[in-house]
């Protein structure tokens, strides 16, 4: 298997060069023309002599560009988890009602805080991630109590969506009795952003985004086997409730707290970890886990960089980029047959 | 693998079932198997053949008696440790279409690798035999979804194979398969199971080609099971209790089943 090994080398010093090449246009680019040089002088040298140019590059681009690393490895990984742990390659962290867990979680934090006299910590970044994470473990423990009893791949991801309507249900009650400032707040947060992230927010999701990877590592060998469904990765040894708590944990605190942070961001979580299956031509979660993590950032960073509309002083949200962009992804998997197949 | 006993398993007075507060669906089932004897699981559907199988992998709990594998209780084995004497070969379709033959054989290698399943020389050495012994060495580099029932099933048993167990157990492994692919897999299994020592216990509806390629069979009936040799089971006229006595009825001068006008 020599042949194939060499070719994910080279396949993944590509990818690492393009994650490079789109992270220096990611900063290069925005509604402020600042020459690449100018780019260049600031991120090697870690100053900011050359003035606004350079405040703007530390206090803005370069967290934003990192965070859409860190968002969107994260949903990359979790969106493979989920598919290997239902076996359903229509799973993912938005269609199976995860990011709408997390965005109740949200809400109740956001709009609901001001319904209740002892709520204080409404902008308190930790409070925000406890709250979506809480709510998108709910969800993925009631999608995975069903997804025991049903086969059916068509079944979860209906199931997935009426979790969907029940959270916008409840946001819509929520959002009729809050304050206008609460509810201004908690729909420019479902937009989704990753501009407005401070230092220490990055750090936190740096953080998440390692508990996940983890979780992940931990349970690679159990990944592999439950390509073959539950019972053949049991008869090979795997610990299969063990396993199955580790994986939705890694995939609930990964979709939970970048939900939390940026807000429901969709089809990123669906779409990479087929490129990736494409791309590498594998299944072993091995070379899938580093793939899909590549292929997530560069994924988003390009996503980003439509977003800010490099000229312009307007920025788009970051959720329609990436559905205009990753919809017709899956699409054009669905419609070439058996590349959809998981 | 040497130094087993020779009764390799030990079926004592168990009584089958998912449930302890419903009835059992199989009750009273003994028997003792040697090593690297093939073995055919009859009955009509719904007797508990399936269940049988696994209450004996460990996946469900004997509602009563006792299971041994190699002179050690089933209970008394981890799921680690179970993994390196039982492994499986089940009827359900791989869910991974997209999964290489050789990755999937190689899966079989779970339980000897480590935490990240690096697979050493011996471990490749052990799938290349598995697809060896399958005859499946040409499909190595397909996908799952390339290959027809028949060849699957071979892959699936080249799995079980690569896992390097003594025991097999099989459920209806010739299910989806036409009659020559069904005998085909069927001679080469029995052939595995002496010339590699294995143990192989399967569950078939084709009860005429258990007669002719097994040394035993167990024979479920709703109210009690028989162990024996297939002409042992013919002369205690076993077969003739497997179904309701109105459709088909069991020749034995023939071994076979015959339709009744």
């Amino acid at each position: 298997m020599n042949r194939f090994q060499k070719r994910h080398i080279y396949l993944f010093l590509s990818l690492i060069l393009a994650l490079a090449v789109a992270f220096i246009a990611d900063i290069a680019m925005g509604s402020v023309y600042i020459p690449l040089r100018t780019t260049f002088d600031a991120l090697l040298t870690g100053t900011s002599d050359s003035g606004n140019w350079g405040y703007i590059i530390w206090q803005f681009r370069i967290p934003k560009a990192i965070s859409a690393i860190i968002i969107g490895s994260g949903l990359s990984l979790s969106g493979l988890l989920m598919q290997t742990l239902f076996r359903n390659p229509l799973a993912g962290p938005y269609v199976l009602g995860v990011s709408s867990g997390a965005s109740l979680g949200a809400a109740i934090l956001i709009m609901g805080a001001g319904l209740v006299p002892f709520a204080i910590a409404i902008d308190n970044p930790v409070t925000l991630v406890v709250a979506s994470a809480l709510g998108s473990f709910l969800v993925l423990m009631a999608v995975m109590g069903m997804a025991r009893k049903t086969k059916d791949s068509m079944a979860l991801l209906i199931i997935g969506l009426m979790f969907g309507s029940i959270t916008s249900a409840v946001v819509s009650v929520l959002s009729y009795f809050s304050e206008a400032e609460a509810l201004q707040r908690f729909i420019i947060w479902s937009l989704g952003s990753l501009g407005h992230l401070s230092w220490g927010q990055i750090g936190i999701l740096a953080l998440a985004l390692l508990l996940g990877l983890l979780f992940t590592v931990i349970s690679i060998k159990s990944l592999n086997g439950l390509l073959l469904g539950e019972t053949y990765a049991q008869s090979m040894g795997t610990d299969i409730k063990k396993a199955r708590i580790y994986i939705i944990l890694a995939a609930g605190i990964l979709a939970g707290s970048i939900t939390a942070f940026a807000g429901p961001i969709a089809f990123v979580g669906l779409a990479v970890p087929h490129l990736a299956r494409q791309l590498f031509d594998t299944t072993q979660h091995k070379v899938m886990v580093p793939a899909t993590l590549l292929l997530g950032a560069i994924l988003m960073l390009l996503c980003d960089i439509v977003a800010q509309l490099p000229g312009y002083e307007q920025v788009l949200p970051i959720n329609a980029i990436t559905s205009i962009i990753g919809a017709p992804i899956v699409i054009w998997l669905l419609w070439k047959r058996n590349k959809m197949l998981f | 693998m040497t130094g087993h006993p020779k009764n390799i398993i030990q079926v004592s007075q168990v009584s089958i079932g998912y449930d302890p507060n419903e009835p059992a669906i199989g009750k009273g089932i003994g028997f003792e198997v040697e090593t690297a004897s093939f073995i055919a699981l009859v009955g009509s559907n719904g007797i508990g053949k399936s269940t049988l199988l696994k209450t004996l992998d460990g996946r469900i709990p004997p509602l009563e008696g006792q299971i041994s594998i190699l002179g050690k209780p089933l209970e008394d084995y981890e799921i680690k440790q179970l993994a390196k004497v039982v492994s499986i070969v089940g009827t359900s379709a791989v869910e991974s279409k997209n999964l290489s033959v050789y990755d999937l054989v190689a899966m079989g290698r779970q339980p000897h690798t480590g935490w990240l399943g690096t697979l050493s020389r011996t471990d490749h050495a052990h799938i290349k035999r598995a697809l060896t012994l399958t005859q499946t060495e040409y499909l190595a580099d397909r996908k799952c979804f390339q290959l027809s029932d028949g060849q699957l099933q071979k892959v699936m048993i080249a799995r079980a194979l690569a896992q390097d167990t003594p025991i097999i157990l099989m459920d209806e492994p010739t299910t989806h398969l036409d009659m020559y692919h069904a005998i085909q897999v069927l001679k080469l299994l029995k052939q595995i199971s002496k010339s590699e020592d294995k143990t192989i216990l399967f569950s078939t509806h084709d009860i005429g080609s258990a007669i002719q390629l097994c040394n035993h069979m167990l024979v479920m009936t709703p109210e009690k099971s028989f162990f024996g040799t297939p002409c042992e089971l013919i002369e205690a006229e076993r077969f003739d209790g497997l179904f309701p006595k109105d459709s088909i009825r069991f020749d034995k001068n023939t071994g076979t089943f015959k339709i009744i006008e």
